[in-house]
């Protein structure tokens, strides 16, 4: 039932998306965050600074929503809740698939950067890291933030 | 004592008191030192949340002016221009603007820490120079690898007042530079003012202050203020600000004050109940039972029966020990006053009643006769021979039979009477269930016969007679010393009597009374020198020179005038004086006539012996103690025996004699013919002289009769070696007769009346030619 709702709520492409996300593989326990996603690298602060740095063409999306992006985010961050993540809202963030796109969101024990990517990933995004400790390491780590 | 233990509980309550006072003041004082310590700590937590809140938002700042677009284009051309302009539209920020931050200086740095673009606050008014806390952008060059991406931030003192620094990184992620803002945090620290609720005064280093508030001043009038500072450190631990806080401590003093008040009401009210129950407790465990105790020892104070009472205490486990204590005291001290008691009122030999027994039984016969006309026999006795089973066979064989004659006397008597030893061989009966003179009677002959039954002590068959006196309540008396003395009376007689018992009649006590009266007089006369020696010479017929004087012992008597031996002697040797008497004769004797031999008068002296003297051996050793001590030969001394004492064959008198024959002193037989004395004894015995009974003498003038008898009896002595004496020569006839039928000597008013020492001296210096002089005689030991 669930699944047919999917296929039926929305446009064909989101629909497809949806379908490849659901036949990757991934290391995903049911109502937890994976530790891994396959296919996906995992980078901590200095790993998305060093990224950025190394990339200028590396986009960093915030995948919280809007509210919280405004309390606080990485300096140079993209909001795109992943409420509202399709190929569509990726491609006006991150223009080129081939680029470098690194999703977080609060911290280790949030989905949504998780639930981005995989979409990201349908989107055919072939290089995606995901910094799965989020805002919480970054601010953990005394590293600055923007309000907005 | 209840009073005592309580005013020391009390006093020891208001020590409590005292010390609640004093621990209330301790307590004040460390309230105090422990609000300023609460002060401190919340000042210290408080303004460092501020100063963190006052960096935080200046951060922010930081970060929204570093994120402008077009700032950071203008960084990247380097057009310094443009950069000011967008740094000084900064100032007009909100949260500058509305005071939140109070921002003075901004600087956009490059990669190096070189200045690009600057701004600040200065408006034209007043300059500011120098960039804030120089050595936080050393600190910040300093960092490397990821660090460079941090915030860095520092208190530090800047000219006379103070800045908070803060060094954002610019570009973002790409760090292309750094934002330098400077914030005066003075108004924000100033807000502590209002967190703590108390007037503050801020002062940057010794400078005036940089904020006082306005209540400051009205409130330095005040009394009870309490003045505090903390101290607020910045970069390198330098301190920036002083936080001057005053607090008015009226309200809490007060509530200091009260809490005294209620802890003292406390203390006061504890304390009471405390009081009331140490004494209600020291009551029931301590005082009850020490007044349980103390009531025993009065009973006990009062009458000894209640001696050995237990006392049943309940209280501590000290005064329950203390009260067995008592007991077992209590219970030693009645066994030992019962036995106190037993030997107060028991002769401790015979068992008996003792004296003192007896004189209350006595008293209570005597009320009772008075009273209630119950008559009653008092019997005193007195042991016949008893001094000689003393002294003959020893002290010991004289307490056995006393012990034996105690049982005899109990067994003749019935329960309800009293036998009680009043001493030495003395003894004393009462009879309160006798009315009949026949029944004392009989049971007195009773009391003689059991007496008299020979025992058999150690091997020695003792026999042992007793005298006993009667007398009777109310006939003879009703007075106990009365009844008493009359029945010494009595048994006085019985024993002269040798008639075992006798009732006492009033006729034996005129004469008695006169013995016992001269007995106390003659012991008086011993002690006075109312006794004194007269002598009488005794001459040899043949030589006419002085043999021996006879010593003749006189008694002085203040009322009776001079007394002789005859009036007083039996009674000397019915009493124990006998030996002091002797004694006394003896060295009185000796001692004259060693003051003769001295002035060369040597004659002898004689001296009368009485039977007592001859029951001992201690005649022996008076003499030879008498003779040693003026250095006399015994020869010179000659003992005269009166006819009677010779008529013994008690074997202790021919002991005696035969001692004194060997110790070497003459013995004479006195009254020679006049008495009973044994023709057969005359030759065993050790004598060596007889004196012819004046009887025969004064006859022998005119009476044929008398004067063969003295020849008769002057052969007799002769012919068995023996010297004889004619006593009572008055006349010089009497003297020629003697002469003729060959007396030896002879003694009498004739020659020389008995006369005093001096007198006899006189009479030797008179008739010089009758004493032998110079004749030196060697004592035999």
């Amino acid at each position: 039932m669930y699944l047919e709702k999917i296929m039926l709520s929305d446009g064909r492409m989101r629909n497809c998306a949806i379908m490849m996300a659901l036949l990757f593989p991934m290391a995903v326990f049911p109502g937890n965050v994976p530790e891994y996603i396959s296919g996906v690298s995992v980078v901590d602060s200095e790993g998305l600074i060093d990224l950025v740095v190394a990339h200028d063409d590396a986009v960093v999306i915030d995948a919280r929503l809007q509210s919280d992006y405004i309390r606080g985010h990485i300096d140079g961050a993209v909001n795109v809740p992943n409420t509202e993540t399709d190929c569509n809202t990726l491609s006006k963030a991150a223009p080129g698939s081939s680029s470098p796109i690194v999703f977080y969101c609060n911290g280790a024990n949030c989905m949504r950067s998780a639930e981005s990517i995989k979409i990201a990933r349908a989107c055919g995004y072939g290089r995606v890291y995901w910094f799965r400790g989020g805002f919480e390491e970054w601010l953990a780590k005394g590293y600055p933030y923007l309000k907005k | 004592m209840r009073a005592s233990v309580g005013l020391i509980v009390l006093l020891m309550g208001l020590l409590g008191v005292l010390l609640a006072v004093t621990t209330g003041n301790v307590y004040q004082r460390f309230v105090l030192e422990n609000q300023r310590a609460i002060f401190e700590d919340l000042a210290d937590i408080k303004i460092n949340l501020i100063l963190s809140d006052t960096i935080n938002k200046t951060s922010d700042l930081g970060m929204s002016i570093q994120a402008n677009v077009e700032l950071r284009k203008s960084f990247r051309r380097r057009d310094t221009e443009q950069v000011n302009a967008h740094l000084q539209d900064q100032f007009h920020q909100f949260i500058v603007s509305s005071s939140l931050l109070k921002l003075q200086q901004v600087y956009v740095l490059d990669g190096d820490f070189v200045v690009v673009g600057y701004a600040d606050d200065s408006d034209g008014h007043h300059s500011i120079s120098g960039m804030p806390c120089p050595d936080l952008i050393e600190q910040a060059r300093g960092r490397e690898g990821y660090g460079r991406m941090k915030i860095l931030s520092g208190l530090c003192k800047s000219g006379q007042s103070a800045r908070v620094a803060v060094i954002v990184p610019l570009g973002g992620l790409r760090v292309e530079g750094y934002l330098l803002l400077g914030i005066d945090p003075t108004p924000n620290l100033a807000h502590v003012e209002e967190e703590m609720g108390m007037p503050l005064k801020l002062v940057v280093g010794d400078e005036s202050p940089a904020y006082i508030s306005e209540e400051w001043s009205s409130l330095s009038e005040k009394d009870n203020l309490f003045y505090w500072k903390y101290v607020l450190t910045g970069m390198g631990s330098q301190p920036v600000y002083d936080f001057h806080f005053v607090a008015d401590m009226a309200p809490l003093y007060s509530k200091l004050g009260e809490m005294r008040e209620i802890i003292l009401f406390i203390a006061i009210l504890s304390t009471l109940i405390v009081v009331l129950a140490a004494v209600l407790m020291m009551q029931k465990t301590v005082l009850d039972p020490v007044f349980q105790l103390t009531r025993q020892l009065r009973r006990v104070k009062k009458d000894k029966k209640y001696l050995g009472e237990k006392v049943q205490v309940r209280g501590s486990l000290e005064m329950i020990e203390l009260s067995e204590r008592f007991n077992d005291m209590s219970s030693e001290l009645h066994v030992m006053y019962k036995t106190l008691e037993r030997m107060a009122y028991t002769d401790m030999l015979t068992r008996l009643p003792n004296r003192a027994v007896f004189y209350d039984r006595l008293g209570q016969a005597v009320h009772m006769a008075q009273r209630q006309r119950i008559p009653f026999f008092l019997m005193m006795m007195d042991l016949d021979r008893f001094k000689w089973v003393n002294d003959n066979l020893g002290h010991h064989i004289g307490d056995k039979l006393l012990k034996e004659i105690a049982m005899r006397l109990r067994r003749c008597m019935r329960k309800s009477d009293t036998v009680a030893r009043l001493g030495g061989d003395e003894f004393a009966t009462l009879l309160p269930g006798i009315c009949e003179y026949d029944d004392a009677l009989h049971l007195a002959r009773k009391v003689v016969e059991s007496v008299s039954q020979p025992i058999i002590i150690d091997g020695h068959d003792v026999t042992c007679g007793v005298s006993i006196g009667i007398v009777h309540c109310p006939d003879h008396g009703v007075d106990g010393d009365q009844l008493v003395q009359r029945a010494d009376v009595a048994m006085y007689h019985a024993k002269k009597k040798r008639q075992g018992f006798m009732v006492y009649e009033a006729a034996l006590d005129e004469h008695s009374l006169n013995h016992l009266d001269l007995e106390k007089e003659l012991n008086a006369a011993i002690k006075g020198g109312d006794l004194e020696i007269h002598y009488q010479p005794k001459i040899d017929l043949s030589s006419g020179k002085v043999i021996d004087i006879e010593a003749l012992i006189r008694w002085r008597h203040p009322e009776r005038g001079d007394l002789l031996p005859d009036q007083f002697m039996p009674l000397i040797e019915q009493s124990n004086l006998i030996h002091r008497v002797t004694q006394w004769v003896c060295d009185t004797v000796v001692r004259d006539c060693a003051l003769w031999h001295e002035r060369d008068f040597m004659v002898g002296v004689s001296i009368n012996l009485s039977r007592r003297n001859l029951d001992d051996m201690k005649i022996v050793e008076l003499a030879r103690s008498s003779l040693w001590s003026q250095g006399i030969d015994p020869g010179w001394l000659c003992l005269e025996l009166a006819d009677s004492i010779l008529t013994s064959d008690s074997v202790k008198t021919l002991q005696t004699l035969k001692g004194l024959h060997e110790l070497g002193v003459r013995l004479s037989v006195d009254d020679f013919g006049g008495g009973h004395f044994s023709l057969a004894s005359l030759g065993s015995l050790p004598l060596e002289e007889v004196k012819i009974d004046q009887v025969f003498i004064q006859k022998i003038q005119y009476e044929h009769n008398a004067l063969v008898m003295v020849r008769s009896m002057i052969d007799l002595a002769h012919n068995i070696g023996m010297k004889v004496v004619a006593k009572g020569v008055e006349l010089s006839l009497t003297r020629d007769i003697l002469v003729d039928i060959g007396c030896d000597s002879a003694q009498g008013f004739y020659f020389c009346r008995p006369c005093c020492m001096e007198e006899m001296t006189a009479w030797l210096e008179d008739n010089q030619s009758m004493v032998s002089s110079s004749v030196v005689k060697v004592l035999p030991y």
